[in-house]
């Protein structure tokens, strides 16, 4: 898929018999949506790669969105559609209120501590049921961090910058913990790893 | 079938001892802790608990409407990797 577009939901079914569609957004707010807007498929076996369609009608159907399409005025037609992703120029999104973002604004953008430490880069945005997490990557390794004011002070996407909070507590919580022994592990001569089944059967024969 | 209301809902003992003894002495530290099945208490609102879940420590900062429900809820045991480039958005709360 072209850099540059942003996948807005997934089409389920056909929906009546004058073309409409349902549609599952993959955001919290299909704010994006409004006739005129031009939406790119997905590529799919059998169906022209990179196909747009014109919004024509978005309403609010019993469980899922349901659209239309200029393009599209039958049913035959809109079944052909079926399990498809549609994506929008990044042009297209709605700005959001200040302090809110889109995720993918997010990756990529430097981690740094409020003494100017460099602590690596967000790698992605993890949906979590609490609230989002930051996993971030630098030298150090691996880290995830709460979308919350206790850890992230500000984020600042014109300098590509998100500090973080003092919080040395954060980092220790999430350290590798050495696996602790088995009971009878030293009895045994083993480590702190539990034997495996294949050992175990060669050490028995 | 659900727990015996007589009983009150199931606490570690461990970790509401070290989430007690930080309320005392109004301190706020991550908290590791592997109690998936712990119930969280009006107690725990404010503070962030690492909780395992099989792989890693997820830091889950407790909200009050998070009290009631159990800590393994909030700490997901499976990884899906969408789309990268979604619509989806997220703010600083």
């Amino acid at each position: 898929m072209t850099a540059g577009r942003v996948l807005i939901g997934r089409i389920l079914k056909a929906h009546g018999i004058k073309g409409e569609v349902t549609f599952s957004a993959a955001g919290d707010d299909p704010g994006s949506l409004r006739p005129g807007l031009v939406v790119y498929l997905s590529e799919k076996a059998g169906v022209e790669a990179d196909e747009s369609l014109t919004l024509r009608a978005v309403r609010d159907g019993y469980h899922s969105w349901l659209l239309s399409f200029d393009e599209v005025t039958d049913r035959d037609a809109a079944e052909l559609l079926a399990g498809r992703s549609l994506f929008i120029e990044e042009a297209s999104l709605p700005p959001l209120p200040e302090g809110e973002y889109y995720q993918f604004q997010l990756v990529g953008l430097a981690v740094t501590r409020s003494d100017g430490t460099d602590m690596g880069r967000v790698s992605r945005v993890i949906d979590m049921p609490g609230h989002d997490l930051l996993e971030v990557r630098g030298a150090s390794g691996e880290f995830l961090v709460p979308m919350r004011r206790e850890f992230v002070e500000w984020i600042d996407l014109e300098r590509g910058e998100i500090r973080l909070a003092d919080r040395a507590d954060l980092l220790e919580a999430q350290s590798k913990v050495p696996t602790p022994p088995f009971k009878g592990a030293a009895d045994a001569g083993l480590g702190s790893r539990r034997p495996q089944p294949n050992q175990s059967s060669e050490s028995a024969s | 079938m659900a727990r015996s209301v007589k009983k009150g809902p199931y606490l570690d003992a461990k970790l509401t001892a070290k989430v007690e003894n930080m309320n005392k002495v109004r301190e706020k530290k991550v908290v590791r802790t592997w109690a998936r099945r712990s119930t969280v208490t009006p107690d725990f609102v404010g503070h962030t608990i690492a909780v395992h879940n099989g792989n890693k420590f997820i830091p889950i900062y407790v909200s009050e409407n998070m009290v009631g429900h159990k800590l393994g809820e909030f700490a997901l045991t499976r990884t899906f990797r969408g789309h990268a480039k979604s619509s989806k958005t997220t703010s600083v709360k």
